[in-house]
């Protein structure tokens, strides 16, 4: 599906990691031989990871994110919907963004809900929440992230050297159609690929598997597993095909784009698409190097980097692509000249 | 992408001081891992002309089989 959705942006939006950070080449010592690690730690541009303490969930570092821009001069009375996206929430019941709407002190006359996606779940959110502003005249709080470093096995290669803790926090709002903004969206759907991503128990589908002392065994389908391929394959495709068609939609050529930022999944896809797209490097930037590929949060994770470093501009013509689990893909066009930015803060 | 270029980028991606010719089987080379299959894919991504998949990939026994799906038109 792609189109526009006029008279939206986002107002602000910053992220937050754990200030905890392990070397990826200390974390793999142990389960990877020391030439394939060096080889490793090149090709995925990551040499630290957030990693939070046991303690702290998803939700916490999305909170400590949404108070800062509360702090920055929003307002909470404002706030008319809250929107949670993850795959490591709090509890399985009641969702998340309860939680979180009590924490924040937020009132009653809101529309709460958590989304279950991952590394496209920045894109999608911001969608949806622009879609639900043709409807509520307040703002809309979008918290994405997670925090699943410790949800690993501490041999699972597949995400270890990769993954590391995050949240976010923006919100989006209606602009006056004098501005006449518009948000150019392309957003696909792989249900057919749903096992790329997978973790294949402890839902209602098949239990996990326990020793007799009720511990989780570790086996690869106790956690998520990933078919390192399949998602390499769709996310150099596919990927590709829906910021192509979002470019399309919004009638501007790949030179007019000033910043394509593209989920953090690693440094290697991160250059591919850069190279697909035809773009300098410079406009597909990788700023994850010492926190690792947040999932969903790993959009914002990127831009507050660059704000951190100094490095961030009022973008009139951002392009931004979410895709992973699921499969899916959500390519965004916006105006993002207004929109505040706030370095990344730490818990 | 000649032959000889195409063993130089494939001696880089896997980071091997083994001595690799087209005729090279695969599963000789020990860095021809999970790692590589990725890197390959990559470097298909963004220089082969037709859309290389992770299924072909696996069924390659030998490096001109890779060299004929990086290539193909």
């Amino acid at each position: 599906m792609k189109g526009f959705i006029e008279n939206v942006g986002i107002d602000c939006l910053t992220a937050t990691v754990a200030k905890n950070r392990i070397s990826m080449v200390e974390r793999c010592k142990d389960s990877i031989p020391p030439k394939r690690l060096a080889r490793l730690s090149k090709g995925v541009g990551i040499s630290y990871l957030s990693y939070a303490d046991p303690k702290i969930c998803t939700s916490d570092l999305c909170v400590e994110a949404a108070e800062r821009l509360f702090s920055n001069g929003e307002k909470k009375e404002e706030i008319g919907a809250v929107i949670f996206i993850t795959q490591s929430p709090d509890y399985l019941v009641p969702a998340t963004s309860y939680v979180i709407q009590h924490r924040l002190g937020l009132g009653t006359d809101i529309l709460a809900f958590d989304i279950n996606l991952g590394c496209s779940g920045f894109t999608y959110g911001i969608y949806i929440a622009a879609t639900l502003l043709q409807n509520i005249e307040k703002k809309v709080l979008l918290l994405a992230g997670d925090v699943v470093g410790k949800c690993h096995p501490a041999k699972s290669l597949t995400f270890l050297p990769l993954i590391g803790d995050g949240g976010s926090a923006a919100i989006i709002s209606r602009r006056s159609p004098e501005l006449s903004r518009k948000i150019f969206y392309d957003i696909a759907s792989y249900g057919d690929k749903y096992q790329c991503i997978i973790a294949p128990r402890g839902g209602a589908r098949e239990e996990k598997t326990r020793d007799e002392h009720g511990e989780i065994l570790p086996e690869p389908e106790n956690y998520t597993i990933m078919d390192g391929m399949e998602v390499t394959n769709f996310s150099e495709y596919e990927t590709v095909d829906s910021m192509r068609s979002v470019l399309d939609v919004g009638g501007l050529s790949t030179d007019g784009v000033e910043i394509a930022v593209c989920h953090q999944a690693n440094l290697m896809l991160v250059s591919t698409l850069a190279k697909k797209l035809g773009l300098p490097s410079e406009k597909v930037p990788f700023a994850s190097g010492e926190i690792g590929n947040t999932d969903s949060a790993s959009i914002p994770v990127c831009i507050s980097e660059l704000a951190r470093r100094g490095e961030w501009k009022p973008y009139r013509h951002a392009l931004l692509c979410g895709f992973g689990v699921g499969m899916s893909v959500a390519s965004l066009l916006m105006d993002m000249s207004d929109t505040h930015v706030l370095p990344t803060g730490e818990v | 992408m000649t032959e000889q270029e195409f063993i130089k980028k494939m001696v880089d991606i896997m980071d091997t001081e083994d001595e690799i010719t087209m005729d090279t089987a695969l599963e000789e080379i020990e860095e021809w891992d999970s790692l590589s299959h990725v890197g390959f894919l990559s470097l298909c991504a963004s220089t082969a002309k037709t859309k290389v998949n992770a299924a072909e990939v696996r069924k390659a026994e030998t490096m001109r089989n890779l060299y004929e799906l990086l290539t193909r038109e």
